[in-house]
Protein backbone atom coordinates (compact mmCIF):
# COMPACT_ATOMS: atom_id res chain seq x y z
CA UNK A 1 0.00 0.00 0.00
CA UNK A 2 1.29 2.98 -0.55
CA UNK A 3 1.87 5.60 2.07
CA UNK A 4 2.95 9.07 1.93
CA UNK A 5 4.74 10.65 4.93
CA UNK A 6 5.20 14.57 6.07
CA UNK A 7 8.67 15.23 5.80
CA UNK A 8 9.48 17.15 9.07
CA UNK A 9 12.88 18.17 8.40
CA UNK A 10 15.89 16.63 10.26
CA UNK A 11 17.40 17.15 13.38
CA UNK A 12 21.00 18.12 14.35
CA UNK A 13 23.39 14.94 14.79
CA UNK A 14 21.16 12.61 13.07
CA UNK A 15 22.23 12.93 9.69
CA UNK A 16 22.92 9.61 8.29
CA UNK A 17 26.69 9.23 6.92
CA UNK A 18 26.49 13.32 7.35
CA UNK A 19 29.54 13.07 10.16
CA UNK A 20 29.91 15.12 13.17
CA UNK A 21 31.47 18.96 13.21
CA UNK A 22 34.90 18.75 14.47
CA UNK A 23 34.99 22.42 15.97
CA UNK A 24 39.10 22.16 16.59
CA UNK A 25 39.62 21.43 12.56
CA UNK A 26 37.86 24.87 11.59
CA UNK A 27 39.76 27.80 11.22
CA UNK A 28 39.06 30.01 13.99
CA UNK A 29 38.03 32.66 11.90
CA UNK A 30 35.43 30.06 10.80
CA UNK A 31 34.26 28.72 14.12
CA UNK A 32 33.59 32.06 15.54
CA UNK A 33 31.90 33.06 12.34
CA UNK A 34 29.39 30.45 12.81
CA UNK A 35 29.20 30.65 16.06
CA UNK A 36 28.06 34.48 15.93
CA UNK A 37 25.09 32.99 13.44
CA UNK A 38 23.36 31.33 16.58
CA UNK A 39 22.07 28.32 16.97
CA UNK A 40 20.16 26.59 13.72
CA UNK A 41 16.60 26.74 12.99
CA UNK A 42 14.18 24.08 14.63
CA UNK A 43 12.93 21.74 11.91
CA UNK A 44 9.58 23.06 12.77
CA UNK A 45 10.59 26.83 11.72
CA UNK A 46 12.38 25.61 8.57
CA UNK A 47 10.32 26.35 5.42
CA UNK A 48 10.35 26.29 2.20
CA UNK A 49 13.44 24.25 0.62
CA UNK A 50 15.60 24.82 3.73
CA UNK A 51 13.35 22.00 5.25
CA UNK A 52 15.11 19.34 3.05
CA UNK A 53 18.49 21.03 2.08
CA UNK A 54 19.19 22.07 6.19
CA UNK A 55 20.68 18.50 7.06
CA UNK A 56 22.47 17.83 3.62
CA UNK A 57 21.54 15.53 0.74
CA UNK A 58 23.81 12.38 0.15
CA UNK A 59 25.65 14.91 -2.52
CA UNK A 60 25.44 17.57 -4.09
CA UNK A 61 23.05 18.29 -6.74
CA UNK A 62 24.82 20.39 -9.32
CA UNK A 63 29.51 20.68 -8.51
CA UNK A 64 30.85 23.95 -9.97
CA UNK A 65 33.89 23.02 -10.75
CA UNK A 66 36.81 25.67 -11.77
CA UNK A 67 38.81 23.20 -13.24
CA UNK A 68 41.98 25.45 -14.03
CA UNK A 69 42.89 29.24 -13.05
CA UNK A 70 43.97 29.80 -16.38
CA UNK A 71 42.18 32.23 -18.34
CA UNK A 72 42.96 34.71 -21.51
CA UNK A 73 40.71 37.36 -20.10
CA UNK A 74 41.07 39.68 -16.77
CA UNK A 75 37.95 40.66 -15.88
CA UNK A 76 37.67 43.31 -13.16
CA UNK A 77 35.02 41.25 -11.12
CA UNK A 78 36.69 37.22 -11.37
CA UNK A 79 35.19 35.95 -8.37
CA UNK A 80 38.44 33.33 -8.48
CA UNK A 81 40.84 36.00 -9.50
CA UNK A 82 41.72 33.72 -12.67
CA UNK A 83 44.59 34.63 -15.13
CA UNK A 84 47.54 32.19 -14.78
CA UNK A 85 47.52 28.02 -14.50
CA UNK A 86 48.14 27.64 -10.73
CA UNK A 87 51.23 24.80 -9.71
CA UNK A 88 49.03 22.09 -8.18
CA UNK A 89 46.15 22.15 -10.61
CA UNK A 90 44.55 18.39 -10.42
CA UNK A 91 45.87 15.77 -13.16
CA UNK A 92 44.05 15.07 -16.62
CA UNK A 93 44.09 11.66 -14.60
CA UNK A 94 42.91 12.76 -10.94
CA UNK A 95 40.33 14.61 -13.15
CA UNK A 96 38.78 11.58 -14.71
CA UNK A 97 38.99 10.32 -10.94
CA UNK A 98 37.09 12.62 -9.70
CA UNK A 99 34.23 12.57 -12.84
CA UNK A 100 34.07 8.96 -11.65
CA UNK A 101 33.65 9.57 -7.98
CA UNK A 102 30.66 12.38 -8.56
CA UNK A 103 28.63 9.91 -10.71
CA UNK A 104 29.05 7.25 -8.40
CA UNK A 105 27.88 9.58 -5.56
CA UNK A 106 24.93 10.49 -8.19
CA UNK A 107 25.55 14.16 -8.39
CA UNK A 108 23.36 14.78 -11.17
CA UNK A 109 25.30 18.01 -12.75
CA UNK A 110 28.97 19.60 -13.20
CA UNK A 111 29.16 23.11 -14.24
CA UNK A 112 32.58 23.78 -15.47
CA UNK A 113 33.86 26.99 -15.24
CA UNK A 114 37.38 28.43 -14.25
CA UNK A 115 39.53 30.46 -15.70
CA UNK A 116 38.32 29.53 -19.18
CA UNK A 117 37.86 25.95 -19.29
CA UNK A 118 39.29 25.54 -22.65
CA UNK A 119 42.46 26.56 -21.47
CA UNK A 120 42.70 23.24 -18.95
CA UNK A 121 44.66 20.32 -21.31
CA UNK A 122 42.61 17.67 -20.36
CA UNK A 123 38.92 19.19 -21.14
CA UNK A 124 38.42 17.20 -23.82
CA UNK A 125 38.68 13.81 -22.12
CA UNK A 126 37.04 15.40 -18.84
CA UNK A 127 34.14 16.17 -21.37
CA UNK A 128 33.97 12.90 -22.38
CA UNK A 129 34.07 10.98 -19.43
CA UNK A 130 31.30 13.22 -17.97
CA UNK A 131 29.22 12.21 -20.76
CA UNK A 132 30.37 8.38 -20.57
CA UNK A 133 29.22 8.44 -16.88
CA UNK A 134 25.79 10.78 -17.96
CA UNK A 135 26.46 13.33 -16.29
CA UNK A 136 25.15 16.78 -16.97
CA UNK A 137 27.34 18.90 -18.44
CA UNK A 138 27.39 22.38 -18.77
CA UNK A 139 30.26 24.74 -19.19
CA UNK A 140 30.78 28.58 -18.64
CA UNK A 141 33.04 29.88 -21.19
CA UNK A 142 34.26 33.35 -22.04
CA UNK A 143 33.49 31.80 -25.52
CA UNK A 144 36.87 33.52 -27.11
CA UNK A 145 38.35 29.89 -28.16
CA UNK A 146 35.80 28.85 -29.97
CA UNK A 147 36.67 27.76 -32.98
CA UNK A 148 34.08 26.37 -35.51
CA UNK A 149 36.29 23.05 -34.93
CA UNK A 150 35.89 23.15 -31.21
CA UNK A 151 32.28 23.83 -31.80
CA UNK A 152 31.43 20.70 -34.16
CA UNK A 153 33.48 18.24 -31.49
CA UNK A 154 31.37 19.84 -28.66
CA UNK A 155 27.95 19.32 -30.88
CA UNK A 156 29.44 15.59 -30.59
CA UNK A 157 28.74 15.49 -26.69
CA UNK A 158 25.67 16.72 -26.45
CA UNK A 159 23.39 16.64 -23.97
CA UNK A 160 25.88 19.69 -23.16
CA UNK A 161 25.04 22.92 -22.29
CA UNK A 162 26.90 26.22 -22.81
CA UNK A 163 26.84 29.73 -20.59
CA UNK A 164 29.00 32.52 -22.74
CA UNK A 165 29.54 35.35 -20.87
CA UNK A 166 28.49 39.01 -21.80
CA UNK A 167 28.39 41.52 -18.87
CA UNK A 168 26.84 44.19 -21.10
CA UNK A 169 25.30 44.75 -24.34
CA UNK A 170 27.43 46.70 -26.14
CA UNK A 171 31.06 46.65 -26.59
CA UNK A 172 31.79 49.74 -24.18
CA UNK A 173 30.01 48.43 -20.85
CA UNK A 174 31.14 44.65 -21.79
CA UNK A 175 34.67 45.62 -22.39
CA UNK A 176 35.20 47.69 -19.60
CA UNK A 177 34.43 44.68 -17.62
CA UNK A 178 35.82 41.80 -19.24
CA UNK A 179 38.68 43.31 -21.81
CA UNK A 180 39.56 44.88 -25.14
CA UNK A 181 38.09 43.16 -27.71
CA UNK A 182 35.48 40.71 -25.37
CA UNK A 183 32.56 41.56 -26.47
CA UNK A 184 33.28 40.76 -30.26
CA UNK A 185 35.09 37.68 -29.70
CA UNK A 186 32.28 36.48 -27.26
CA UNK A 187 29.67 37.22 -30.07
CA UNK A 188 31.96 35.09 -32.46
CA UNK A 189 31.70 32.24 -30.05
CA UNK A 190 28.58 32.34 -30.00
CA UNK A 191 27.64 32.14 -33.18
CA UNK A 192 29.99 29.32 -34.03
CA UNK A 193 28.35 27.47 -30.94
CA UNK A 194 24.73 28.24 -32.33
CA UNK A 195 25.51 27.39 -35.90
CA UNK A 196 26.44 23.98 -34.16
CA UNK A 197 22.90 24.08 -32.51
CA UNK A 198 24.57 23.73 -29.07
CA UNK A 199 22.23 24.66 -26.41
CA UNK A 200 23.17 27.75 -25.17
CA UNK A 201 22.90 31.09 -22.74
CA UNK A 202 24.02 34.38 -22.53
CA UNK A 203 25.30 34.59 -19.12
CA UNK A 204 25.44 38.49 -17.40
CA UNK A 205 26.69 39.47 -13.93
CA UNK A 206 23.75 42.22 -13.21
CA UNK A 207 25.78 45.99 -12.50
CA UNK A 208 24.79 49.01 -12.10
CA UNK A 209 25.97 49.50 -15.56
CA UNK A 210 24.72 46.22 -16.95
CA UNK A 211 21.27 46.97 -15.93
CA UNK A 212 19.62 49.30 -18.27
CA UNK A 213 20.81 47.02 -21.00
CA UNK A 214 18.70 44.17 -20.02
CA UNK A 215 16.40 44.24 -22.72
CA UNK A 216 19.28 44.85 -25.27
CA UNK A 217 21.24 41.65 -23.77
CA UNK A 218 17.56 39.57 -23.85
CA UNK A 219 17.32 40.09 -27.67
CA UNK A 220 21.07 39.38 -28.71
CA UNK A 221 20.50 36.26 -26.73
CA UNK A 222 17.49 35.42 -28.84
CA UNK A 223 19.14 35.97 -31.41
CA UNK A 224 20.79 32.79 -31.21
CA UNK A 225 18.56 30.64 -29.93
CA UNK A 226 19.93 31.45 -26.66
CA UNK A 227 18.18 32.35 -23.27
CA UNK A 228 19.12 34.79 -21.23
CA UNK A 229 20.63 33.96 -18.13
CA UNK A 230 21.41 36.61 -15.32
CA UNK A 231 23.82 36.28 -11.90
CA UNK A 232 24.16 38.46 -9.36
CA UNK A 233 27.33 39.89 -8.69
CA UNK A 234 29.47 38.95 -5.37
CA UNK A 235 32.48 40.73 -3.73
CA UNK A 236 34.66 37.54 -4.32
CA UNK A 237 38.06 37.18 -5.77
CA UNK A 238 38.41 40.14 -8.08
CA UNK A 239 35.05 41.25 -7.22
CA UNK A 240 35.88 42.87 -4.16
CA UNK A 241 38.09 45.79 -5.36
CA UNK A 242 35.06 46.47 -8.06
CA UNK A 243 31.90 45.80 -5.66
CA UNK A 244 30.61 49.43 -4.19
CA UNK A 245 31.14 50.40 -7.47
CA UNK A 246 29.77 47.96 -9.65
CA UNK A 247 27.00 46.15 -7.85
CA UNK A 248 23.19 47.23 -8.72
CA UNK A 249 21.45 49.93 -6.68
CA UNK A 250 17.92 49.33 -4.36
CA UNK A 251 16.26 51.03 -7.26
CA UNK A 252 17.84 49.06 -9.85
CA UNK A 253 16.99 45.69 -7.72
CA UNK A 254 13.61 46.65 -7.62
CA UNK A 255 12.85 47.50 -11.10
CA UNK A 256 14.90 44.37 -12.07
CA UNK A 257 12.21 41.87 -10.40
CA UNK A 258 9.65 43.45 -12.19
CA UNK A 259 11.87 42.73 -14.96
CA UNK A 260 11.95 39.34 -14.36
CA UNK A 261 8.01 39.20 -13.65
CA UNK A 262 7.83 40.10 -17.70
CA UNK A 263 10.21 37.91 -19.15
CA UNK A 264 9.99 34.68 -17.21
CA UNK A 265 12.22 32.91 -19.59
CA UNK A 266 14.80 33.84 -18.27
CA UNK A 267 16.90 32.19 -15.77
CA UNK A 268 19.06 33.41 -12.60
CA UNK A 269 20.50 30.82 -11.75
CA UNK A 270 18.49 31.30 -8.08
CA UNK A 271 20.98 33.67 -7.46
CA UNK A 272 18.50 36.45 -6.50
CA UNK A 273 16.88 34.67 -3.80
CA UNK A 274 17.87 37.96 -1.93
CA UNK A 275 15.07 39.84 -3.61
CA UNK A 276 12.13 37.78 -2.33
CA UNK A 277 12.57 40.03 0.47
CA UNK A 278 10.44 42.49 -1.86
CA UNK A 279 7.50 40.33 -1.22
CA UNK A 280 7.20 38.32 -4.05
CA UNK A 281 9.23 35.12 -4.50
CA UNK A 282 11.12 34.49 -7.62
CA UNK A 283 11.47 30.74 -9.05
CA UNK A 284 13.62 28.21 -8.15
CA UNK A 285 15.57 27.81 -4.60
CA UNK A 286 14.62 30.84 -1.96
CA UNK A 287 18.14 29.90 0.10
CA UNK A 288 21.35 29.74 -0.03
CA UNK A 289 22.50 26.24 -1.23
CA UNK A 290 26.24 26.27 -0.65
CA UNK A 291 27.19 22.97 0.85
CA UNK A 292 23.86 21.25 0.75
CA UNK A 293 22.72 21.50 -2.93
CA UNK A 294 26.25 22.27 -4.24
CA UNK A 295 29.84 23.24 -3.94
CA UNK A 296 33.10 23.93 -5.46
CA UNK A 297 36.05 22.09 -6.72
CA UNK A 298 38.73 24.86 -7.69
CA UNK A 299 42.17 24.21 -9.94
CA UNK A 300 44.11 22.67 -7.23
CA UNK A 301 41.90 20.56 -5.56
CA UNK A 302 40.09 22.99 -3.08
CA UNK A 303 36.47 22.54 -2.04
CA UNK A 304 34.65 25.39 -0.94
CA UNK A 305 30.91 25.79 -0.35
CA UNK A 306 30.06 27.03 -3.28
CA UNK A 307 32.11 29.25 -5.92
CA UNK A 308 31.80 32.53 -4.46
CA UNK A 309 33.25 31.34 -1.07
CA UNK A 310 37.02 30.74 -2.17
CA UNK A 311 38.78 31.76 1.11
CA UNK A 312 41.26 29.88 3.10
CA UNK A 313 38.84 30.05 6.63
CA UNK A 314 35.91 28.02 4.09
CA UNK A 315 38.10 25.43 2.11
CA UNK A 316 35.94 22.32 3.53
CA UNK A 317 39.34 19.97 2.28
CA UNK A 318 41.62 19.10 -0.65
CA UNK A 319 40.97 16.36 -3.04
CA UNK A 320 45.21 16.22 -3.22
CA UNK A 321 44.49 14.83 0.36
CA UNK A 322 41.05 13.31 0.63
CA UNK A 323 38.20 12.08 -2.07
CA UNK A 324 35.30 13.93 -2.77
CA UNK A 325 33.04 11.79 -0.67
CA UNK A 326 34.72 12.52 2.51
CA UNK A 327 34.73 15.98 1.90
CA UNK A 328 31.56 16.09 1.36
CA UNK A 329 30.16 14.16 4.11
CA UNK A 330 32.78 14.44 6.99
CA UNK A 331 34.14 18.08 6.20
CA UNK A 332 33.26 20.25 9.78
CA UNK A 333 32.84 23.06 7.45
CA UNK A 334 30.19 21.80 5.56
CA UNK A 335 28.70 20.52 8.81
CA UNK A 336 28.89 23.82 10.49
CA UNK A 337 27.76 25.38 7.38
CA UNK A 338 24.37 23.46 7.05
CA UNK A 339 23.96 24.20 10.86
CA UNK A 340 23.86 28.07 10.16
CA UNK A 341 21.78 30.25 12.29
CA UNK A 342 20.05 32.81 11.35
CA UNK A 343 21.91 35.26 12.88
CA UNK A 344 20.48 39.08 13.02
CA UNK A 345 17.85 38.17 10.58
CA UNK A 346 16.55 35.52 12.61
CA UNK A 347 13.77 38.12 13.93
CA UNK A 348 12.86 39.32 10.40
CA UNK A 349 9.27 38.94 9.36
CA UNK A 350 10.44 38.20 5.76
CA UNK A 351 13.41 35.69 7.15
CA UNK A 352 11.58 33.05 5.39
CA UNK A 353 11.41 34.42 1.99
CA UNK A 354 15.33 35.03 1.32
CA UNK A 355 16.68 32.88 4.32
CA UNK A 356 18.82 35.26 5.01
CA UNK A 357 20.87 36.27 1.66
CA UNK A 358 24.04 35.62 0.62
CA UNK A 359 27.10 34.04 2.94
CA UNK A 360 29.67 34.73 0.71
CA UNK A 361 28.70 38.53 0.15
CA UNK A 362 28.37 38.88 3.84
CA UNK A 363 31.95 37.62 4.32
CA UNK A 364 33.50 39.79 2.14
CA UNK A 365 31.94 42.64 2.72
CA UNK A 366 31.46 42.74 6.56
CA UNK A 367 33.91 39.30 7.57
CA UNK A 368 30.38 37.93 9.24
CA UNK A 369 28.23 35.78 8.82
CA UNK A 370 25.61 36.80 11.31
CA UNK A 371 25.06 40.29 9.87
CA UNK A 372 22.30 40.98 7.06
CA UNK A 373 22.94 40.39 3.38
CA UNK A 374 24.55 43.81 2.26
CA UNK A 375 22.18 44.34 -0.24
CA UNK A 376 18.98 43.31 1.47
CA UNK A 377 16.13 45.23 0.15
CA UNK A 378 14.71 45.67 3.65
CA UNK A 379 17.59 47.77 5.08
CA UNK A 380 15.85 50.76 5.66
CA UNK A 381 12.53 48.74 6.86
CA UNK A 382 11.87 48.08 10.66
CA UNK A 383 11.62 43.99 11.95
CA UNK A 384 8.38 42.64 12.34
CA UNK A 385 6.65 44.68 9.44
CA UNK A 386 4.11 43.06 8.47
CA UNK A 387 4.11 41.63 4.94
CA UNK A 388 0.53 41.51 3.26
CA UNK A 389 1.75 39.66 0.16
CA UNK A 390 4.18 36.84 1.95
CA UNK A 391 1.33 33.88 2.53
CA UNK A 392 0.61 34.94 -1.76
CA UNK A 393 4.08 34.40 -2.11
CA UNK A 394 4.85 31.96 -0.16
CA UNK A 395 1.90 29.62 -1.84
CA UNK A 396 3.67 30.37 -5.71
CA UNK A 397 4.05 27.62 -7.73
CA UNK A 398 7.30 28.86 -8.60
CA UNK A 399 8.38 26.88 -5.65
CA UNK A 400 10.48 24.09 -6.14
CA UNK A 401 9.35 21.59 -3.64
CA UNK A 402 6.87 19.42 -3.39
CA UNK A 403 5.48 18.05 -0.08
CA UNK A 404 2.82 15.59 -0.56
CA UNK A 405 -0.33 15.77 1.25
CA UNK A 406 -1.42 13.55 4.44
CA UNK A 407 -2.94 10.26 3.45
CA UNK A 408 -6.49 10.49 4.72
CA UNK B 1 0.76 -8.99 -19.44
CA UNK B 2 -2.80 -7.17 -18.30
CA UNK B 3 -2.91 -3.55 -19.62
CA UNK B 4 -5.34 -1.63 -16.79
CA UNK B 5 -6.19 1.68 -17.07
CA UNK B 6 -5.87 4.23 -14.31
CA UNK B 7 -5.60 7.42 -13.04
CA UNK B 8 -8.66 8.92 -14.79
CA UNK B 9 -7.81 6.83 -18.43
CA UNK B 10 -4.04 7.88 -18.34
CA UNK B 11 -0.75 5.91 -19.03
CA UNK B 12 2.42 7.45 -17.11
CA UNK B 13 5.86 7.30 -18.82
CA UNK B 14 8.93 8.87 -17.04
CA UNK B 15 10.91 10.99 -19.18
CA UNK B 16 14.13 9.30 -19.86
CA UNK B 17 16.43 12.55 -18.85
CA UNK B 18 14.93 12.32 -15.51
CA UNK B 19 17.07 11.63 -13.24
CA UNK B 20 15.98 10.04 -9.76
CA UNK B 21 17.94 10.12 -6.24
CA UNK B 22 17.04 8.52 -3.01
CA UNK B 23 17.22 10.57 0.00
CA UNK B 24 16.22 10.52 3.32
CA UNK B 25 13.05 12.38 3.43
CA UNK B 26 12.84 10.37 0.09
CA UNK B 27 14.33 11.61 -2.91
CA UNK B 28 14.72 14.12 -5.89
CA UNK B 29 13.91 14.69 -9.15
CA UNK B 30 15.99 16.51 -11.64
CA UNK B 31 15.43 17.17 -15.03
CA UNK B 32 17.64 20.04 -15.81
CA UNK B 33 19.74 22.13 -18.74
CA UNK B 34 21.03 25.59 -18.67
CA UNK B 35 19.03 26.36 -21.91
CA UNK B 36 16.45 25.51 -20.11
CA UNK B 37 14.96 26.25 -16.83
CA UNK B 38 15.14 22.93 -15.89
CA UNK B 39 13.18 21.19 -12.61
CA UNK B 40 14.36 20.39 -9.79
CA UNK B 41 11.74 18.85 -6.87
CA UNK B 42 12.20 17.22 -3.35
CA UNK B 43 9.72 14.39 -2.82
CA UNK B 44 8.91 13.73 0.89
CA UNK B 45 8.04 10.38 -0.23
CA UNK B 46 10.05 7.38 -0.22
CA UNK B 47 7.20 4.99 -1.54
CA UNK B 48 6.83 7.23 -4.99
CA UNK B 49 10.45 7.23 -5.45
CA UNK B 50 10.84 3.43 -5.38
CA UNK B 51 8.17 3.58 -7.80
CA UNK B 52 9.83 5.47 -9.78
CA UNK B 53 13.35 3.70 -9.88
CA UNK B 54 11.10 0.54 -9.75
CA UNK B 55 9.41 1.91 -13.49
CA UNK B 56 12.62 3.15 -14.71
CA UNK B 57 14.07 -0.09 -13.79
CA UNK B 58 12.14 -2.86 -14.40
CA UNK B 59 9.75 -1.47 -17.06
CA UNK B 60 11.44 0.83 -19.16
CA UNK B 61 9.90 3.69 -17.58
CA UNK B 62 6.62 2.49 -18.01
CA UNK B 63 5.29 3.80 -14.63
CA UNK B 64 1.57 2.70 -15.16
CA UNK B 65 2.77 -0.74 -15.05
CA UNK B 66 5.23 -0.28 -12.10
CA UNK B 67 2.19 1.00 -9.87
CA UNK B 68 -0.46 -1.80 -11.37
CA UNK B 69 2.49 -4.15 -9.53
CA UNK B 70 2.87 -2.52 -6.56
CA UNK B 71 -0.05 -0.47 -5.69
CA UNK B 72 -3.44 -3.07 -5.26
CA UNK B 73 -5.73 -0.87 -3.11
CA UNK B 74 -8.06 1.55 -5.05
CA UNK B 75 -7.47 4.25 -2.57
CA UNK B 76 -4.21 4.49 -2.76
CA UNK B 77 -3.72 4.17 -6.39
CA UNK B 78 -6.43 7.41 -6.16
CA UNK B 79 -3.72 9.25 -4.04
CA UNK B 80 -1.37 8.64 -6.19
CA UNK B 81 -3.31 10.10 -9.15
CA UNK B 82 -2.95 13.53 -7.83
CA UNK B 83 0.78 12.94 -6.95
CA UNK B 84 1.25 11.67 -10.79
CA UNK B 85 -0.97 14.84 -12.18
CA UNK B 86 1.91 17.09 -10.64
CA UNK B 87 4.59 15.40 -11.87
CA UNK B 88 3.20 15.58 -15.13
CA UNK B 89 2.72 19.31 -14.67
CA UNK B 90 6.31 19.76 -13.74
CA UNK B 91 7.48 17.92 -16.81
CA UNK B 92 9.03 14.75 -15.26
CA UNK B 93 6.45 12.58 -16.99
CA UNK B 94 4.59 12.01 -20.41
CA UNK B 95 0.90 10.86 -20.57
CA UNK B 96 -0.90 8.56 -22.85
CA UNK B 97 -4.62 8.94 -23.00
CA UNK B 98 -6.17 5.67 -23.13
CA UNK B 99 -8.73 5.25 -25.00
CA UNK B 100 -12.22 3.48 -23.42
CA UNK B 101 -11.43 0.07 -23.02
CA UNK B 102 -13.23 -2.28 -24.67
CA UNK B 103 -14.01 -5.63 -22.39
CA UNK B 104 -12.57 -8.08 -24.20
CA UNK B 105 -9.54 -5.78 -25.57
CA UNK B 106 -8.39 -5.34 -22.13
CA UNK B 107 -6.11 -8.23 -21.97
CA UNK B 108 -3.39 -8.66 -24.18
CA UNK B 109 -0.14 -10.84 -23.91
Amino acid sequence: MTQFVQFHGRRRGRCEGQGQPAPGALHPLAKAAFAETGSPLSPARTSGSQRFLQGGLSAPITVTWEITAACNLTCVHCLSSSGKRRPRELTTEHALAVVDELAEMQVFQIHFGGGEPFMYPGIWRVLERCRERDLVMCVSTNGTLITPERARRLAALEPIYFQVSLDGATPETNDRIRGQDAFRRAMRGLERLAAEGLSLTVNSVLTRYSFPELDRLYEIAGSFGAKLRVTRLRPSGRGRAVWEELHPTREQYRSFVAWLREHPDVLTADSFFHLNAFGERLAGLDMCGAATATCCICPEGEVYPCAFFQTPEFEAGNLHEQSFREIWRHSPVFAFYRQMGAGSCGGCSRYDLCHGGCPATKWFVQRSLQVRDPECVLTDVPHHLPLALQEASCSSPARSEYVFPQQA
Amino acid sequence: MTMTAHSAGYRYRLLPEVKIRREAFGGILYKYGCADRGSLSFINSPRLIELLLLAREQFAGDLSAAIEQQVSSAAAKAHLSAALAELLKRGYLEAEVLAEPVPDETETE
